[in-house]
Parts: structure tokens; sequence; C-alpha cells
């Protein structure tokens, strides 16, 4: 009797040990996973590298920026020889945030840079000035690298471009998430594995701008601490005109590039408003935003191509739909100066679509949504009358300009090719 | 190259961020039971009770989210396709599609009764008008889904709670004995050889590493067929 007792005992123990064995196989994958995929990217480090964009006309002059943990002051050596540059700026006082303009640069030529810290490199890399004629080159076009639930997959994106041999990589907005310091620092890691050989064109996300992070009232503004190119010179127009709007063009061979501070939709103030129009809770343009670009695109009317870049769409298959202001305000704009497709983010997959040009009925308008680049994708999908092709899974675009064609293909991270369109000027 | 899209489409969930939420509720699955063993009868009729009623709250999560899956794999194998890479999609088309209809057959259907085809009737009426009608109506569709969408889901989990506390007081009116009480069918055996402990653990670890790789741009497929 003793001893049976004893034997269920000890065998229901060994029941309950067995349970427990089994609870931590089945519960400990997911909890180890999110516990190091949602924090360990949080202690990144400010990464040794440096990036090169421009502020004006790419042919002769580019700027290189690049951060230290600690206040420094850094020199940059350039030329056009890897082993001999035999140009040499040093930066004036020490900072944390480093911007330095390289001027007088020979167009349609491979440079080399070097920058140096204390005497020790701190990083060194290379970049191409825009042709001064209308040369065949390719680019890259991606968005919304943003840490959504976690670091996402810019890493594997970033490997990818990095054997490409783009002219430039455009990142059409939504670079972070929150915008923490952390989410910049993890940024520039992954785009460290291509920044040494593309130049970046950044486009302003509606997640990239000013916040108050730790709450005391002051906004901190890192996107225009990295990235200073904007030609806004005035602030104050409205209520949404504190800092200073994004916005800048370039030509680069048979493409003018224009890069816009657009308006964005929050779906989370609809219920705040009460009933009140669509309109009113939407940002406004400011009025030197919609002058500037109708200035900059009729200045551009000579050119065989003009790509206007901004974040939000102004129609798509994602979350957020058409974007009323855009349509009202911008899509005009566009159709008069005939402009042959606009790129956007935001939406988090890859569209295609046509927008029809009321004025030039000839010259429809192409929207491409770039939006796969690293953030979680959409959760769901609504294609829209102006859709023509939506691409739910990881990719990226490719464009390739020569004098009179201009292509954008668009290949999964296998390669393979899930949408193909050329444009003739 | 993919298909144009040529019709206006209807609004669908995407498979790559429902694994997520599959990889977590097939974990809960799985600690349900580990904890409660396979043939499990309580000996007090009270705790007996309680217990159900606990099991109908994890049930009814289970009846919705596997309406959502099924709703969502169907979508994507009848029409979808313009709007992916097959290999990103595919695995969690077939995961979320086995594992919708074992949450809905399991719950529902073992043992035929009136209510439970009834709710299910209603509980899938309601998600597909909503999702494929109402939420795609509204210009703004995120707004409408974000908001209404909780709402729905409790509604409809309340109106199983309220079944499922009628089908206990029944119960335990009934003075005679579970096994007399009369259901339309009763599938419970054939079911075991498709939807079995072994079955869940595969579709479990399945659901998890692709919920793992999406974080990270890779899937199942991707990782062997390029």
């Amino acid at each position: 009797m003793q001893e049976n007792k004893t034997q269920d005992s000890s065998s229901s123990r060994r029941v309950k040990i067995k349970k427990i064995i089994y609870l931590i196989i089945v519960i400990s994958p997911l909890i180890i996973f999110y516990s190091l995929y949602l924090n360990l990217w949080k202690f990144t480090p400010v990464p040794d590298t440096a990036w090169v964009s421009w502020y004006g006309n790419p042919q002769n002059e580019v700027y290189i920026g690049w951060e230290t943990s600690e206040n420094t002051i850094g020199t940059i050596e350039y030329g056009t020889q890897e082993n001999n540059l035999d140009n040499k700026i040093k930066e004036p006082k020490a900072v944390k945030f480093h911007i330095v303009n390289l001027t007088g640069l020979t167009s349609n030529t491979k440079y080399y840079y070097e920058i140096e810290i204390d005497g020790n490199i701190y990083t060194k890399g290379e970049f191409r000035t825009a042709p001064s004629t209308y040369k065949s080159f390719t680019f890259g076009l991606f968005a919304d690298t943003q840490q959504k639930v976690g670091p996402g997959w810019h890493q594997h994106t970033a490997n990818i471009f990095d054997s490409k041999k783009y002219s430039f990589l455009a990142l059409i907005g939504d670079f972070v998430e929150d915008g923490e310091k952390y989410e910049w620092n993890d940024f520039f890691t992954c785009a460290s594995t291509y920044l040494d050989t593309i130049p970046l064109i950044p486009v302003r996300g509606n997640h990239d701008k000013p916040r108050d992070l730790d709450g005391d009232g002051d906004e901190e503004y890192y996107f225009e601490k990295y990235f200073p190119q904007t030609v806004d010179r005035e602030t104050g127009e409205n209520e949404y005109d504190i800092w200073k709007q994004f916005y800048f063009s370039f030509n680069w061979s048979s493409v003018h590039f224009q890069i816009l501070n657009v308006p964005e939709i929050d779906i989370d103030d609809e219920g705040e408003t009460g009933g009140v129009s669509l309109k009113d809770y939407y940002q406004t343009f400011t009025e030197d935003h919609l002058d500037w670009i109708k200035q900059d695109l009729a200045n551009a009317q000579s050119m065989p191509f003009r790509v206007t870049m901004f974040h939000c769409p102004i129609t798509g298959a994602g979350f957020y739909g058409p974007n009323f202001i855009l349509m009202e305000e911008l899509l005009p704009i566009l159709h008069e100066y005939k402009v042959t497709a606009t790129v956007h983010g935001h939406a988090h997959h890859f569209e295609r679509g046509t927008l029809i040009n009321e004025i030039h009925t000839k010259n429809p308008l192409t929207f491409f949504i770039v939006g796969c680049g690293g953030g979680l994708t959409d959760v769901g999908l609504r294609p829209v009358p102006e859709t023509d092709v939506v691409i739910a899974s990881p990719c990226y675009t490719e464009g390739y300009a020569t004098e009179d064609t201009l292509t954008f293909t668009t290949y999964t991270f296998e390669g393979t090719v899930v949408d193909k369109i050329t444009f003739n000027a | 190259m993919h298909k144009e899209v040529k019709k206006k489409m209807t609004f669908a969930f995407n498979p790559m961020v429902i694994i997520h939420i599959c990889a977590i509720i097939q974990t809960g699955l799985l600690v349900c039971f580990i904890l409660i063993p396979e043939n499990f009868t309580p000996k007090e009729k009270k705790k007996g009770m309680v217990l159900e009623f606990i099991m109908s709250l994890g049930s009814g999560a289970l009846v919705i989210f596997g309406i959502l899956f099924v709703d969502t794999a169907l979508l994507w194998l009848f029409g979808n396709w313009s709007m992916t890479d097959w290999r990103f999609q595919l695995p969690s088309v077939i995961i979320i599609l086995f594992l919708g209809l074992e949450y809905i057959i399991f719950t529902l259907f073992r043992r035929g009764n009136l209510l439970d085809i009834l709710f299910c009737g209603i509980a899938v009426a309601t998600i597909v008008v909503f999702l494929h009608w109402w939420v795609p109506l509204d210009a703004l569709m995120g707004s409408k889904l974000k908001k209404d969408l909780p709402m729905i889901i409790g509604v409809l989990f309340g109106v199983y709670m309220l079944i499922s506390v009628i089908k206990i007081t029944i119960k335990q009116k009934k003075s005679r004995a579970e096994e007399e009480i009369k259901y339309l069918w009763d599938i419970r055996k054939q079911l075991r050889y498709v939807y079995n402990r072994k079955i869940n653990i595969l579709f479990w670890l399945l659901a998890v590493v692709q919920s793992m790789l999406m974080f990270y741009g890779y899937s199942i497929f991707t990782l062997f067929a390029s």
C-alpha cells in the first residue's frame, strides 16, 4: 500500500516535470525571439560610416556627412585616384553631426574620400559625380526602412544594394519609426553596407519629423542634422511650418528629380475632429513650397523626364487610401508640368498605378509606391481604381535612364522581375 | 512578371502579417494541450462548469481568428497572386488555411449542434460583409478598419460567450450524462487523423519559423526556392 502511494507520487512528479519541460519548449522560442529581436538593436552605437548627398548640382558639388558620438574635428581627403587623395578639408570646429561640402568637382568623375579623426582613419568611400551630358545611368528606389515592430529587413535590402552600381539611391521617407537616436544608429548601421559606394537621396517621411523625445517640450529633429539640403529658407507661414520644409531638386543626365515635403494624412485625428471636413485634419502645403514646385518644374520643362518624389502617395491600395489634399493641390500642378512619374513610400508595399491627366490627356501620371524597405508590410490591401500592379512582399525598384527612355523595374529579393515599365521622352 | 490588376478589388489581410498572430495563437493552443489532458473530464460538476466557461473563452477567440485566417487564405488562393512573390505568401497561406480550418472545425463542428452552426453562419456573414463590403466602401479604409474591426470582433465574441453560457446552463439542468445528449453528428474520431497533437506541433513549428523569417524579409520557401 505504502509502496504504491510512493510510486504514484513519484510518477505524478515525473508528469509535472515533463509538463514544465514541454511548456518551456513551446513558450521559449517566441519569447526568446521577441525579447532579442525587439530589444537588442536598441543598443546599436553610432556606426563609423559616412554618406554622400547633395544640395544643388551634383555635377560639381556634393556634401559628405558623418556622425561621431563625441564632439570631434574631422578632416576629409579626397581625389580622383584612390592612392593619391590630393584635396583636403579640415572642419573648423568640433561637432557630433558633420557636414562638409565638396565643391569644384569635375562632372562624371569617380572620387575617393577618406575621413580622418585625430590622425586615425574613421571611414572611407567613393562616389561619382553627375554627367554633364545625357548619359545612361541606374538608380535605386526604396522607402520605409522604419523599425516598425523590431528592426525589420533593412539589413537584407542593404545587402542587395551593396552589390549594385547605382549612381544614387533614393530613400522615399520614413527612415525611422519614432525618431529615437538608437533608431537612427540602427538605420546608419544597416545603411553603412552600401553608403561607402552609393550616394543617398533623402526624402522626408512623416515618421522623420521633429519629435519631443524626452518630454521636455523641445523637439529633436535628427533628420535635419543628417540631411540639411532643403532649399526652404522660411518658416512660420502656418501652424505646421515650424521647421523648415524639406524640398530640393537636381538633374542627373536626362532626368530632373524633384523631392517634396508633402502633407500627411493622420487617420488617428478623424475621431477627434468630430465630423469636420476631411481637409481640416490634413496638414496643408505652405505657399512658398507650392510656388517653388511650380517654378522648379517650369525650369525643368526642357528635360526629357521629370520624376517627383514625396513620401505620402496621392492614392494607393494601402491603409491610408487617397490623400485628398494632394489630389486637389498638387496633382493639377504635376499634370500641368507633365511629370513623368511620382515615387512614394508611406504604404508598406509596392504599387504602380496611373492617374489620368485631364490637362494633357496624352501624359498620364504614373505613380510608384516603393514601401518595402524594411518595415513590417501593410496589414491589408484594397487596390483602388488607379492601381495597376500591387506587390505585398519584400521587393525593391530600380530606375534606368537613357537619353530618351526611362525604365522602372521592380525585383523580388531573389532577383525575379515583378514589374517593369518604360517611358519614352 | 505580374499580371495587372484589372478591376477594383476588395480588401484582403496580408498573410505576411497574419502569420505573426497565427504563431502566437498556435503557441497558446499548445500550452493548453500541455496543461489540459486529452480526455479530461472534471469530477466535480461546479469545477467542470467553470472550466468549460474558461475553455469557451479560448475557443471563442479561436473561432473568430479561424474565420479571419480562412478568409485571408481563400482570398489569396483565389485571386490575389498578382499581388505578391508567391514564395513569401504561400507558406503563410498554407499554414493559416490549415490552422484556421482546424480552429473552426474543432470548436464548432466536432459534434453538430444547431446553436454552433447558427453562430458560425452569423460570424462568417458578418466578417465577410464587414471586410469585403463595408471596409472597402470608405475612402479612408484604414481608419474604418482600425475603429470598427475590434468592435465587430468584440460583438461576435460576446455572442459566442452567450451561446456558451446557454449551453452550459442547459447541460447543467439536464440530469442525464453528457454522452446521452444528442448531437447532429460526431466526427471526433475521424478528425483525430488530421488534427492531432503531432500535426499541431508541426504546424506550430512552421508558423513560428515562418513568422521569425518574415521579420528579416525571408520566408520558408525563399530559403529553398529561388
